[in-house]
């Protein structure tokens, strides 16, 4: 009776939740905050750095010259293609200020290389306004909203820099936490549902920027 | 880091892993357990997976260092171990498998064949798939995955296929039991078609037949569950190859499917043992329980049905954006 009410529990649970789509590809973020002059903040400037999985799905068959390593044409045509279908889904990227979400523009500054045999992909995520982060709450994370890539800080020294900011500027990273009964809800979503609560969200790492007030 | 893990010991590390993992989930559907816990089984199997998936990078490059067998053994169990754990995380699959054993007779033997064999083939596929149109027809990597995607779609439609043939199966059951009258004459038409047969008993061409739709169902669910390759496997061959060890790619992908076959095979158990302790309990206890067994076979058969056409849908607008 007891394998019964086991079997009838896994039944009814399993068919609820084929979108637990656990990560499949670990990506190393390295973020530079921008700021102008004025000391406001106008962007963010990333850098992914995919792992061997993802390096070697991507990357097979770009060594068009034979030197042995990846023709750096063909790795730009890659994250050319990458960004232009990253686009629809905000470069992965939810910027809040007071907040609300900041509005992107396109990206600028694209480059990609490898880095010790992982491919690396760079560019700036430029917001429609700057905004004036000082007293203001300022805050950015970084995710695949189908949690199918994990993106999370590098375990690095530096994983985020404060590019120009003004005196007294410091960030936080806060790792993720959470709650359970949303992890519990979202992993209960299908797979086609896709809401702007993705699951990704519920496993993304946040970081808080504050500047005091001149 | 390759370690050593003495057969025994590993042996009882997969049975208790088999035990913690496919519990919880079963638990927290009866609301025996926490939601807390849950969440907490939830990210501990995803961190898990992420531990397994990278000892797999490090035994492949450690191979490709010239480990040995060292480094071999390490990337086969680690391969072994991360298809446990990647059976324990819910799927489309392991929906088909429950619903068709928990509503078709089976002995167990027959429904471990049939989790085994839908593992087997999950393997084969991501192997041929890759391999072959990598080796054979000569594409690169980027570009197999919309063979991937067209060999999901085919399983998506199956197990929406199968939803909709259970579904069918239990209408003509009910017709059959509100009708019974029918249902005589249909029988006796079938034997006026039999002629040829009727020098033999009856039974024998009918349990034959059974046996044929019984093996031809069980094909379906094979195919419905094995037609879609798991992305872990297709990653790890792809990575392999980089490496220039297909052969060791194989060689992890044969261990994950050993390993998914294993936890799956878990689950065919209980299932077919769930469907064995019911119709004990039920026999003959009047249209009651009938009634409720088809209510299931319908319940399953639409929620097959819903996801085979969600998932199959879904397929084709929501491709990953990074192309994978």
């Amino acid at each position: 009776m007891r394998s019964f009410i086991i079997a009838c529990s896994i039944f009814l649970l399993s068919p609820l939740q084929p979108a637990l789509a656990h990560p499949h590809v670990w990506t190393d973020i390295t973020i530079k905050i921008l700021f102008d002059d004025t000391g406001k903040v106008t962007g963010l400037h990333q850098t992914w750095l995919f792992d061997d999985y993802y390096t070697a799905y991507a990357v097979e068959g770009t060594d068009l010259d034979g030197d042995g390593s990846p023709d750096p044409e063909k790795l730009e045509e890659i994250m050319g293609v990458n960004m232009a279908h990253l686009k629809e889904y905000g470069y992965f990227t939810e910027a809040k200020f007071k907040d609300k979400v900041l509005t992107l523009k396109p990206v600028t500054d694209m480059s990609t290389r490898m880095l010790d045999e992982r491919l690396e992909m760079s560019f700036a995520t430029p917001f429609e306004e700057p905004v004036s982060v000082a007293g203001n709450s300022f805050s950015y994370a970084i995710f695949d909203p189908t949690y199918y890539v994990e993106m999370l800080h590098a375990e690095t020294e530096t994983p985020v820099t404060l590019s120009g900011a003004p005196d007294g500027c410091t960030y936080k990273l806060i790792p993720p936490n959470p709650d359970p009964n949303a992890v519990a809800q979202a992993a209960m979503l299908d797979a086609s549902m896709r809401g702007e609560t993705g699951l990704g969200s519920f496993f993304a790492e946040r970081v808080n920027l504050t500047c005091p007030v001149e | 880091m390759p370690r050593r893990i003495t057969t025994s010991s590993s042996v009882g590390l997969c049975a208790l892993v088999l035990l913690v993992l496919v519990s919880p989930w079963a638990f927290a559907a009866s609301g025996a357990l926490e939601p807390t816990v849950w969440a907490h089984s939830v990210s501990w199997v995803m961190a898990q997976q992420r531990a397994f998936h990278e000892e797999l990078v490090t035994a492949l490059k450690a191979l490709t260092a010239g480990g040995g067998t060292t480094a071999a053994w390490s990337l086969i169990l680690g391969s072994f171990l991360y298809g446990i754990f990647h059976a324990a995380g819910p799927g489309h699959g392991k929906a088909v498998l429950t619903t068709y054993l928990l509503t078709h007779p089976h002995r167990i033997g027959r429904g471990v064949s049939i989790a085994a064999a839908s593992a087997f083939c999950q393997g084969l596929v991501a192997i041929i798939l890759v391999y072959g149109l990598i080796y054979l027809a000569g594409w690169v990597p980027r570009e197999t995955g919309s063979a991937v995607a067209w060999s999901e779609r085919l399983s998506y439609f199956l197990v929406a296929a199968i939803g909709a043939l259970l579904i069918l199966r239990t209408v003509r059951q009910v017709l059959n039991r509100l009708f019974p009258k029918k249902r005589a004459i249909l029988l006796h038409s079938h034997h006026h078609e039999d002629g040829e047969n009727c020098g033999h008993t009856h039974m024998p061409s009918g349990e034959q037949l059974e046996q044929v739709r019984d093996l031809r169902s069980a094909i379906g669910v094979v195919l419905a569950i094995g037609l879609r390759p798991c992305t872990g496997a297709v990653l790890v061959l792809v990575l392999a190859r980089a490496l220039a060890l297909p052969l060791a790619g194989v060689g992890a992908v044969a261990a994950m499917s050993a390993g998914t076959g294993m936890a799956v095979a878990l689950l065919a158990v209980l299932a077919v043992k769930a469907r064995q302790k019911a119709v004990a309990l039920t026999a003959g206890k009047g249209p009651f329980w009938r009634i409720l067994a088809n209510g299931v076979a319908l319940t399953g058969g639409g929620l097959l049905l819903a996801i085979g056409i969600s998932m199959l849908s879904a397929s084709f607008y929501s491709r990953h954006p990074l192309g994978l």
